[in-house]
């Protein structure tokens, strides 16, 4: 739906003889989304839809406009409309092209060209490595959640290519961090991108389809891992407690940590950097939550309320203990707390595993989790997803190698 | 075997389209659907007349006849609805509606279709957004969406945000309350006085999927 209001001069909604105008609609959505805090959450996701959409179709206040937008826009638009429906599932690629002015300036790229004989997992691949290659940089890789170990390879996907015919399932799937603030993070900053595999519109192939070759560096290896966080865990005080003990006994063993960081390191892990949607936050504004949440849990016998719940006279404490829990939910929920050999702590994908890599990649904006294929004397890996390590996500460790002059390594990505 | 409609072949080179020309009805007839094919070209001047139709698809299985040309036509059903909503009084409609616009058993012009499709949209006249049957609350969703247009447009700004190396241009805040100093928790004067259940039931229209 996106391309056609997008790009139309003017669209108006009919419900039966009802007239509304589509603009002022959507743009209530978005109203209703930034009071977050102070609704239900199932008024949250019913105007996800609407509001994803006003991003896109909005000229004035909208992220960009047809006009503007390119290939960049082109990930950020195809990841929204993922929610939306198509018969054929290809379209999500194919329909949106014009959306983003890929069609205009001659052609439209080999790669992305309509062609309903391709399947849906090489014209979604196809796209994946279109948007990578072509902005060399691995945000969008952020979307993909793989849903068991099965799953990694099922239907014959490669691991990287985005599922667009998936909707999001928040009883599965957890939320991209740091939700919708693509920019907050730099893991990767520092290192130059050198791209061995652009793909020029109509040149012969000279990659192989199923493989995105990046360069970076392995960071470490994960040792121990908790379970996910799941609603369980948020709606019953014994199961949190206990997942948050568990947790804590893994930054016990984290060597890179002395006893006064690891608190820190902990209340900040457990929320990937950051207490509100778009913003980052204080070491201070952190811990201050952090203390609130953990006061609450020993006072009380039950989780905080939803900040939507709290009535307007509820004190400080409480307030910041909500927060806390609600930020918590927005990271932890469906990943795994993870510590590395060396002693790094974080938070990745539910399938993250014992002797997992945890790679820096040129162009990602967080570190990720890939897990070397055993039946290959290549570098091949399988993609697993994006995760966040306490200390590195502001490029703190691609400085340091970059500044060693160590190598980089390549990883096939399959 | 009765006659039927068949497509005649469109002209990529011209950027050719159909368009529909809707037949008038009186309001909320229950009568047939009648339309007559025509053939465009997106490179005229002036370009010519259509509104484009913008509708949830649905379930494709779900089948209805419509009058395509003076024969009877098996269409979704989906697009049988949204002409019908659409369809006026006492005048012809010329509308773009892609089921039925597309040859969508011919594979080679679908794909030239779909990657004309952007061009088609910019050179419509409106979109024509199908939400679906009547809204039981119709009047008081537009009274919510006013109360929420008016608080938002005075309450309101918006800005726009860079990463370092100016990726994901972004513009953010755009309903950030002005005193707000970045990040933090919305004040609680914003909180809203209701649950806007019309609204809500018109954003869980299928379109939106």
């Amino acid at each position: 739906m996106a391309q056609e209001v997008a790009l139309a001069p003017a669209s108006t909604c009919f419900c039966g003889d009802q007239e509304f105008d589509l603009i002022g609609l959507l743009r209530a959505a978005v109203w209703i989304e930034h009071k977050q805090h102070h609704v239900r959450t199932s008024m949250l996701s019913t105007c996800r839809a609407p509001s994803d959409l006003q991003r896109h179709c909005d000229r004035e206040y909208g992220d960009a406009t047809p006009e503007k937008t390119s290939w960049r826009h082109f990930a950020q638009v195809t990841t929204t409309t993922r929610k939306m429906n198509t018969t054929d599932s290809r379209d999500r690629v194919f329909a949106v092209l014009g959306l983003v002015g890929l069609d205009r300036e001659g052609l439209v790229p080999t790669l992305l060209s309509p062609d309903y004989t391709k399947s849906k997992a090489a014209v979604y691949r196809d796209a994946t490595r279109f948007i990578c290659e072509e902005s060399q940089r691995l945000g969008l890789l952020a979307s993909i959640h793989h849903r068991d170990q099965d799953d990694i390879n099922a239907g014959g996907f490669t691991s990287w290519a985005v599922r667009w015919q998936r909707s999001f399932d928040g009883n599965i799937d957890p939320i991209a961090f740091p939700w919708n603030l693509f920019f907050l993070y730099d893991a990767s900053d520092g290192l130059e991108w050198a791209p061995r595999t652009r793909v020029e519109a109509g040149s012969n192939l000279h990659y192989i389809p199923d493989v995105l070759r990046v360069q970076g560096f392995t960071l470490d290896k994960v040792a121990q891992v908790s379970d996910a966080l799941s609603w369980e865990h948020l709606l019953n005080l014994p199961s949190m407690t206990a997942l948050l003990a568990s947790a804590t006994l893994l930054v016990a063993n984290a060597r890179r940590l002395n006893n006064k960081d690891s608190t820190f390191a902990l209340a900040a892990t457990l929320v990937a950097g950051c207490l509100e949607a778009r913003a980052s936050a204080s070491a201070e504004e952190i811990l201050e939550a952090s203390n609130a949440f953990s006061s609450f849990l020993k006072q009380e016998d039950k989780p905080p309320l939803w900040l939507f719940q709290l009535d307007e006279n509820a004190d400080q404490q409480s307030r910041a203990a909500s927060r806390y829990m609600l930020a918590m939910h927005s990271a932890w929920m469906h990943r795994r707390f993870f510590l590395t050999e060396s002693g790094y702590i974080g938070l990745g994908p539910k399938v993250t595993q014992k002797g997992d890599v945890v790679a820096i990649l040129i162009g990602g904006p967080w570190p990720f989790i890939l897990r070397l294929c055993e039946a290959s004397c290549e570098a091949n890996y399988q993609f697993l997803g994006q995760c966040y390590v306490h200390g590195v996500m502001d490029g703190e460790a691609a400085r340091a190698h970059q500044d060693g002059n160590s190598e980089l390594e390549r990883f096939d990505l399959v | 075997m009765a006659a039927q409609f068949s497509y005649r072949p469109l002209d990529p080179s011209r950027i050719q389209i159909r368009v529909l020309q809707v037949h008038a009805a009186p309001e909320s007839s229950t009568s047939t659907v009648h339309c007559t094919i025509k053939h465009v070209s997106l490179l005229d001047r002036p370009l010519p007349q259509y509104e484009a139709m913008s509708y949830a698809w649905g379930d494709p299985s779900l089948r209805c006849s419509i009058i395509l040309d003076g024969f009877p036509t098996d269409v979704p059903a989906s697009s049988e609805q949204a002409l019908r909503q659409m369809r006026m009084e006492d005048n012809l409609r010329t509308i773009w509606i892609d089921a039925i616009c597309i040859n969508q058993r011919d594979v080679e012009e679908r794909s030239q279709q779909v990657a004309m499709m952007a061009d088609i949209y910019r050179s419509t006249v409106r979109v024509l957004v199908y939400l679906g049957p009547p809204h039981p609350a119709a009047d008081q969703a537009l009274q919510e969406l006013d109360y929420i247009l008016r608080d938002m447009y005075a309450t309101s700004h918006y800005e726009q945000v860079f990463d370092k190396k100016g990726f994901w241009i972004s513009k953010v805040g755009f309903l950030s309350p002005q005193n707000a100093t970045g990040g933090g928790e919305p004040e609680a004067r914003h909180v809203p006085p209701k649950d806007f259940p019309a609204l809500m039931g018109l954003y869980e229209r299928a379109w939106f999927r």
